[in-house]
């Protein structure tokens, strides 16, 4: 019985997974973000003002644990400290998508409430093996159909050996799609 | 330099209270901040406030800055500005530059409450996008010099982006493009 209600489950989130047949299929392929962020007193990083630019992707359209992926700098930017700009590549998965919810009366376009978890790993353009792994989340997140806004992101950071290494937070985080799948 | 700096706090707060009442539209703002060279000091800051429009081209805003790193709520300002548009009226130019004149107190300093420093602050927006008319405004890259009226030191703030709501401006959207 138990392993009837197992599949039963798998099968529902795998069916609620696929691409819904009423909506257009989403063009979009991926495209621009940019963040602000801070980090705490005992990570290894200076008190500042941060900010990410970067690529991602987004190919899936799925309407639950839709993954996407990303690579960015991190740039000191506030005081500015070019031989501080670090890398990191990530990768977020976003648990769902709620067309109604609170927040929808702030935004212009219809928007859907969709949190996420990210995971990624930092590195410096000077010794690529001193970076850092994260792991994060995004509880205030919303999504319309060209771009994904995040507000105050926490993340936790851990060293090279998974020992940890403070912590840090995204002020804020806006994705915008751009770059559209060729067509057919 | 306490007093005089209770009495702008004050002058400021009773000025925002009496413009409210000519107010021709509210909005909410969030946004980041950034001190750098003198202020509370570097570190990721938060901000949000309270805007209320006065005539075609001025706006007067009152806002708190908490800094979120690395010490979380360590330092906090509260403060009021008075923009002025450059480029034409707030409600119909959608691309726009704003000059800011602010004052800022320091209530929260190294975590424990109390009036602190005091600063007068001169900020260009050089790129808003948006009008209250269309519901948002955002100021991008804002920059500003910040001077330290007790020990008259000068120093930057960067603002990456302040995002302005206007929640009684959407008469333009069409009915169902909105689901509420």
């Amino acid at each position: 019985m138990k392993l009837v209600r197992t599949f039963a489950c798998a099968a529902l989130l795998a069916a609620a997974a696929l691409p819904t047949s009423a909506e257009p299929r989403s063009p979009w392929l991926g495209g621009v973000l940019f963040s602000t962020r801070g980090f705490s007193e005992d990570s290894s990083h200076a008190a500042g003002e941060y900010l990410d630019l970067g690529l991602f992707v987004d190919p899936f359209d799925f309407a639950v644990l839709r993954p996407s992926a990303s690579l960015r700098l991190i740039v000191p930017l506030f005081p500015f400290d070019a031989g501080r700009i670090e890398g990191a590549a990530g990768l977020d998965l976003e648990l769902f998508g709620l067309r109604k919810h609170p927040l929808r009366a702030i935004m212009a376009q219809a928007s859907a409430y969709a949190p996420a978890l990210s995971a990624a790993r930092s590195f410096s353009f000077v010794d690529p093996l001193s970076g850092e792994w994260v792991v994060g989340a995004h509880p205030i997140r919303l999504r319309t159909g060209d771009a994904r806004y995040s507000f105050l992101s926490p993340e936790l950071r851990f060293g090279p050996g998974f020992e940890p290494a403070g912590w840090s937070l995204k002020l804020f985080e806006f994705s915008y799609l751009i770059f559209a799948e060729a067509r057919r | 330099m306490r007093r005089p700096s209770i009495i702008a706090f004050v002058a400021v707060l009773l000025t925002a209270a009496l413009a409210s009442a000519s107010a021709q539209e509210w909005g909410v703002s969030v946004g980041s901040w950034s001190f750098a060279g003198g202020g509370p000091g570097p570190g990721a800051y938060a901000c949000a406030g309270l805007s209320a429009g006065l005539g075609q081209r001025l706006e007067l805003e009152a806002f708190g800055v908490a800094r979120a790193t690395p010490a979380p709520f360590g330092d906090a300002l509260a403060g009021a500005i008075l923009g002025f548009s450059v480029f034409g009226p707030r409600r119909t130019t959608y691309f726009n530059m704003v000059l800011d004149l602010g004052f800022l107190q320091t209530v929260v300093e190294d975590g424990i409450p109390g009036l602190g420093p005091s600063y007068a602050m001169l900020r260009l927006s050089p790129l808003v996008v948006g009008t209250p008319y269309y519901g948002h405004r955002d100021r991008i890259f804002s920059l500003g010099l910040v001077y330290d009226l007790g020990s008259g030191a000068l120093s930057a703030t960067w603002n990456v982006l302040i995002v302005h709501w206007y929640p009684g401006s959407h008469a333009w959207l069409p009915a169902g493009d909105r689901e509420r």
